[in-house]
């Protein structure tokens, strides 16, 4: 790309950004209005402060690239939009937290919004069984909105003009149509969820109602665990997690909710569509369920012979329910952290850790492998082995079933093969980096596979007192795993001026 | 006289020499998790802020309670939770408890969860309302910014009302 | 609106880039791989390789929520079939095709098709430059 085309860019992609951090900056209002209902004052204050900044610059950076709005974007160009995005949303989303007096510097501020964002769950928020709900809001409705997608949400509000639609949404790692055109496809998800959420919350404040709390807090809980399972993010309004509510209902709903909101958002329009056969044919739900299977009984095997939990019932409250929030990369934890470490015994820890690094479905809130790559990567195993065997049969095509019956080419194997060896080197550098940080193999992998897989189970790495390059590395990680690499790279390349064309395509 | 002072000696010296009630030994949160080998089953004492609500189950109930590291939950009887007049979150500094019960690692009774089942408890200190005051500095740059944008938000809107017109 | 545009070649391409860019889902269909390519690998609408008379093809491009069906594929007797399947059979309410023969008109009108003929189009404004104000054909 000439020098020209590239400045010539900056225009639309100024108006794509500000468009982004307008979006933020409204939605700054929601944890606004709770603070001033529940009489915050120094919390609204922060939230106006901040979200009066946010819009201020985006409608600056939207009036810039006004004119040229209409241009289309190439797509490198669109899946570095997708990247900054989430970059510029980071700085401007962790100024409320850094006001608020509950983080102890800008990094940690970033650090929670990054992993907020990307439906992860790792905190360092300080004091948090004391935390204002103006807080606890935004870092909920973050992960609520990190789940479904900056671009998305912002593709929402436009009617028309988004030449460059497609590649930025593409550039979420979000490749799934549901509808020919980017933007319907963006609404078409945030009605889902919409949806979702209204019943999602009810429900949950009942079951929190029936954990035995009353009035606005269960109502204000209800909400935020909800969004939390639903985005398969993890955070909890309280330090110790699903564990504050004693309650073995609560955490079955949680379960219910974060599985589904695990499933690829394709599924959920199938099913809604009245296909609900599909349920049981997706080569991803069939994946889940054989890796889930696999992973609990390693899980269940490590913890009994450990002799960790004294009957059936803790083995499923904790090793099963850890297990499954770690599986569908949620995060949402019925232990301490460092009872992972102290108590669960290397069988069951390396069952967990493997369960967080193949996660969830493709275009969905979850992280990890996904299961459409270990299908195929399965399928793929299974033919070589085939052929092996019988060099003199006929190579059969190989067939699998993802909404529709598709044909496995060479270029989708291909495309699964590298993104999973993407994750598992940054799995590597996350482990090493965590080692350097002076822990021991076991933890620096978990907390490693966790951040990779964005899942948020931790076993104890996470603290302020962490090394700020470890926090650093953590960030990157996480960013760049919710973005499958792709748009993250894109805009590494951009910025070098180096411009790649050959990984124009993805398959999945 | 000095018979009668002599009998009370009498009597008085084996009270006296009677072991004094073995008193709990006090563990803080990270002691409980991290040490819990040498803690389960046995019974502690364990003091911090009740945080969030009581969580009532019948005629017992769940208070978790902090102690500025970790919060643990308690299973506490009704009766004994009454004692609680205020619970710790924003703004609130709720009331500090000391608790004396069995500790357990991961409690069978309660589906594995880590607990302390309360035989005694007792308020050591009511909290308080503790509001933040409100910054002035802050509230002043609330004002000028959310001014600002509006502002902003006006001119916008009337530059580009003829969406379609350039 | 819901579009589908059964050829991809110049016009059809154009169409989509346009239609996508005011909002409408577009889906295109074409036999040909290197024809969908004309749109590019960031295009906001969807593909399908296949031919536009296929039924399995249409359904696959979402013909049964379709509003639109547009026929502009370079053979007149496939965009003729094109347009009867989507106008009789899924009832699209409006299907747009070209003919280049305009003979065909009574054929088309018969069954409620509305039809573009570019032979006529262009030698109406050739007529028109040289000839102002003149009859038309």
């Amino acid at each position: 790309m000439r020098k020209n085309e590239l400045t010539g860019a900056l225009y639309p992609v100024s108006y794509y950004l500000g468009l982004v951090a307008m979006t933020l900056g409204a939605l700054q209002l929601i944890p606004a209005l709770t603070s001033l209902v529940y009489r915050e004052w120094n919390i609204l204050m922060v939230f106006l402060c901040t979200a009066s900044i946010a819009l201020i610059l985006g409608l600056s950076m939207m009036m810039l690239g006004f004119s040229r709005r209409r241009e289309k974007l190439s797509f490198g160009v669109g899946l570095s939009v997708s990247a900054g995005a989430w970059g510029l949303g980071m700085l401007l989303c962790a100024i409320p937290y850094r006001l608020c007096g509950n983080y102890l510097s800008y990094l940690d501020s970033c650090f929670d919004v990054m992993s907020g964002l990307t439906t992860t769950g790792l905190t360092l928020v300080q004091n948090m069984d004391h935390l204002s709900n103006g807080v606890n809001m935004w870092r909920h409705l973050l992960t609520f909105l990190g789940g479904q997608g900056m671009i998305v949400l912002a593709l929402t509000f436009l009617a028309k003009d988004a030449g460059g639609a497609y590649t930025m949404y593409v550039g979420e790692a979000k490749d799934e149509k549901l509808m020919p055109n980017a933007v319907s496809t963006s609404k078409r998800i945030w009605s889902i969820s919409m949806f979702y959420l209204l019943i999602g919350s009810v429900v949950m404040s009942l079951a929190a109602f029936a954990a035995g709390m009353r009035g606005g807090r269960a109502i204000l809980h209800g909400i935020w665990i909800y969004m939390s399972a639903w985005s398969t993010g993890g955070f909890g309004p309280m330090s110790q997690n699903v564990l504050y509510y004693h309650s073995a209902l609560f955490e079955l709903v949680t379960v219910v909710f974060f599985v589904i909101g695990s499933f690829n958002f394709a599924l959920h329009h199938a099913v809604l569509s009245g296909n609900r056969k599909e349920l049981v044919r997706n080569i991803e739900t069939v994946t889940f369920t054989v890796t889930l299977t696999l992973t609990a009984s390693l899980t269940a095997l490590g913890l009994m012979r450990a002799h960790v939990y004294p009957n059936v019932m803790a083995l499923f409250r904790k090793g099963f329910y850890q297990l499954i929030s770690g599986h569908t990369t949620t995060g949402f934890m019925s232990i301490y952290a460092k009872q992972f470490y102290y108590e669960w015994g290397d069988i069951a820890l390396f069952a967990i850790t493997l369960a967080m690094l193949f996660g969830g479905s493709a275009c969905s809130t979850a992280g990890g492998f996904k299961g459409i790559r270990t299908g195929i990567i399965f399928k793929t195993f299974q033919a070589e082995i085939r052929q092996m065997l019988q060099p003199d049969s006929r190579r059969r095509e190989q067939r699998i079933h993802h909404i529709r019956d598709i044909i496995l080419t060479d270029k989708a194997v291909r495309s699964a093969f590298v993104i999973v060896t993407a994750y598992i080197i940054t799995f590597s550098i996350g482990t090493l980096a965590g080692m350097l940080a002076g822990y021991p193999l076991a933890m620096a992998a978990f907390e490693s596979a966790s951040a990779t897989g964005n899942v948020g189970l931790s076993i104890g790495i996470t603290a302020a007192s962490m090394p700020a390059f470890l926090k650093v590395t953590y960030i990157i990680i996480m960013w760049l795993a919710r973005l499958e690499f792709m748009s993250v790279l894109a805009l590494i390349a951009y910025g070098l001026r180096k411009v790649k064309r050959s990984c124009s395509q993805k398959y999945w | 006289m000095q018979s009668k002072i002599l009998v009370i000696l009498l009597l008085v010296l084996p009270l006296a020499c009677l072991p004094a009630r073995a008193a709990a030994a006090e563990v803080g949160s990270a002691d409980l998790i991290e040490d819990a080998a040498r803690w389960d089953g046995k019974t502690v004492s364990f003091e911090g802020e009740a945080i969030g609500e009581i969580l009532p189950r019948g005629d017992h109930a769940w208070i978790n309670v902090s102690d500025g590291e970790n919060a643990i939950g308690c299973w506490v009887r009704a009766d004994q939770a009454e004692k609680i007049s205020l619970y710790g979150r924003y703004g609130v500094r709720g009331d500090t408890v000391r608790l004396e019960g069995v500790y357990h690692r991961a409690c069978a009774d309660h589906g594995g969860d880590l607990d302390l089942h309360a035989d005694t408890l007792r308020v050591v200190s009511r909290g308080a309302e503790e509001p933040v005051p409100l910054s002035r500095p802050l509230a002043a740059a609330a004002g000028v910014l959310s001014g600002g944008a509006i502002l902003l938000a006006v001119l916008a809107i009337r530059r580009y009302r003829c969406y379609n017109c350039e | 609106m819901y579009i589908i545009i059964a050829g991809c070649g110049r016009v059809g391409s154009a169409l989509a880039a346009r239609l996508s860019m005011e909002g409408h889902n577009v889906a295109v269909i074409d036999p040909s791989d290197e024809n969908l390519e004309r749109l590019g690998s960031g295009c906001n609408c969807a593909a399908v390789t296949g031919l536009p008379i296929d039924e399995d093809v249409l359904r696959q491009a979402g013909i049964e929520q379709a509003d639109a069906v547009i026929a502009v594929t370079p053979d007149d007797n496939t965009n003729l079939m094109a347009a009867q399947i989507a106008r009789q059979l899924y009832r699209v309410p409006q299907v747009i095709t070209r003919a280049y023969d305009s003979r065909r008109k009574q054929v088309f009108d018969s069954f409620g098709i509305d039809f573009v003929c570019p032979t006529d189009l262009v030698a109406d404004s050739v007529f028109a430059k040289l000839i102002p104000g003149g009859k038309k054909a």
